[in-house]
């Protein structure tokens, strides 16, 4: 095999292994927080104090500045109804009106989790919101 | 925390406590799940996304009504399109929320308790990435025989006017004007 086609050769195997690397990228669902590592171990009242009483901290360390998974525990407020295929767990906290809000897919929620449980759980913390202030963590999943 | 933020709440609170014996506080309705959806759609690219945490809370004495968004709880169904809009054009780690603070018009309190479907008005200021615009839109509010009620309006926003830049390379990736659909399922407070 002459020097030339070892080069058309590798600019094309290149090429491939590029295009395929941007397909998928390009393709990636987002992970839920079952694939991330907790960066954090708190409880649902802990979690909710901290942003009541610094948000700009608690945002630096439970939201981060790329994605982040944290582990909680807490007591089930409410199961809510389903929207679009997914379902909201609401957790105690010292707040009456605000809670942790806990966003699952709609089979990812345990069937036994009732009102008054106290459940673990991982979920990535998008932060706590205006209005009522709910914490609010998406793709969450159940922690044995 | 901003201080608005703590008082608001409270605010909410005394006005559930005293809901039951002033006409007021039983004319404020909220939500939690509220749920936005926008889409942009170019013939190279149809970009969209879906945030069901959206909070409301609607006054229909006053018509006074506001909402609250949490951007980095937009979901997109391919991680990319999450990433590059939260780092390359929300900056959601500077601009973490979106807001709403405006009017609802076309609606009396006293229609909100009878069942029907009303054409309303919305107006007021949509602060996204830290710039604040004025905004006017359609709406409906449906009420059902159960008492449940609906409201819901679509409008469209222009990115470059919330100071939101899009590189050269990717403008026709974009649409010009990114449709917004609005839906507050609002409980009585």
């Amino acid at each position: 095999m002459g020097t030339r086609t070892k080069i058309i050769l590798g600019v094309a195997l290149a090429a491939v292994v590029g295009g395929l690397y941007g397909l998928s990228e390009f393709n990636r669902e987002p992970e839920t927080a079952a694939q991330k590592k907790a960066v954090e171990i708190v409880s649902a009242t802990e979690l909710h104090d901290a942003f009541l009483s610094d948000e700009t901290a608690a945002n630096a360390r439970y939201v981060g500045t790329s994605e982040q998974a944290i582990r909680f525990t807490g007591i089930v407020r409410s199961v809510e109804e389903p929207y679009g295929g997914k379902v909201s767990v609401v957790l105690e906290t010292a707040d009456a009106l605000a809670g942790i809000v806990c966003e699952f897919e709609e089979s990812a929620v345990p069937a036994a989790w009732k009102v008054g449980d106290r459940v673990s759980l991982k979920g990535i913390c998008t932060g706590v919101n205006d209005l009522i202030p709910d914490v609010i963590l998406v793709r969450c999943v159940a922690v044995e | 925390m901003k201080i608005q933020n703590i008082l608001l709440p409270a605010a909410f609170l005394v006005a559930l406590g005293s809901s039951s014996t002033t006409a007021a506080a039983q004319d404020r309705y909220m939500t939690r799940t509220g749920h936005i959806a926008f889409h942009s759609a170019t013939s190279v690219e149809r970009i969209e996304a879906d945030n069901h945490k959206v909070t409301s809370v609607w006054d229909a004495t006053s018509g006074a009504i506001e909402f609250a968004v949490l951007i980095k709880a937009f979901e997109f169904e391919k991680a990319l399109m999450q990433e590059h809009f939260n780092e390359n054009y929300m900056e959601s780690n500077t601009f973490p929320k979106a807001a709403f603070k405006g009017k609802l018009t076309g609606i009396t309190a006293e229609q909100v308790k009878q069942p029907g479907r009303y054409d309303v008005i919305v107006e007021g200021e949509l602060t996204i990435h830290g710039v604040t615009k004025p905004m006017k839109s359609k709406g409906t509010v449906v009420v059902d025989a159960s008492g449940a009620v609906k409201a819901s309006s679509a409008f469209a926003v222009k990115p470059e006017d919330h100071g939101i830049k899009i590189p050269g390379m990717v403008r026709k990736n974009i649409a010009e004007e990114i449709q917004v659909q609005v839906s507050l399922d609002y409980q009585k407070m």
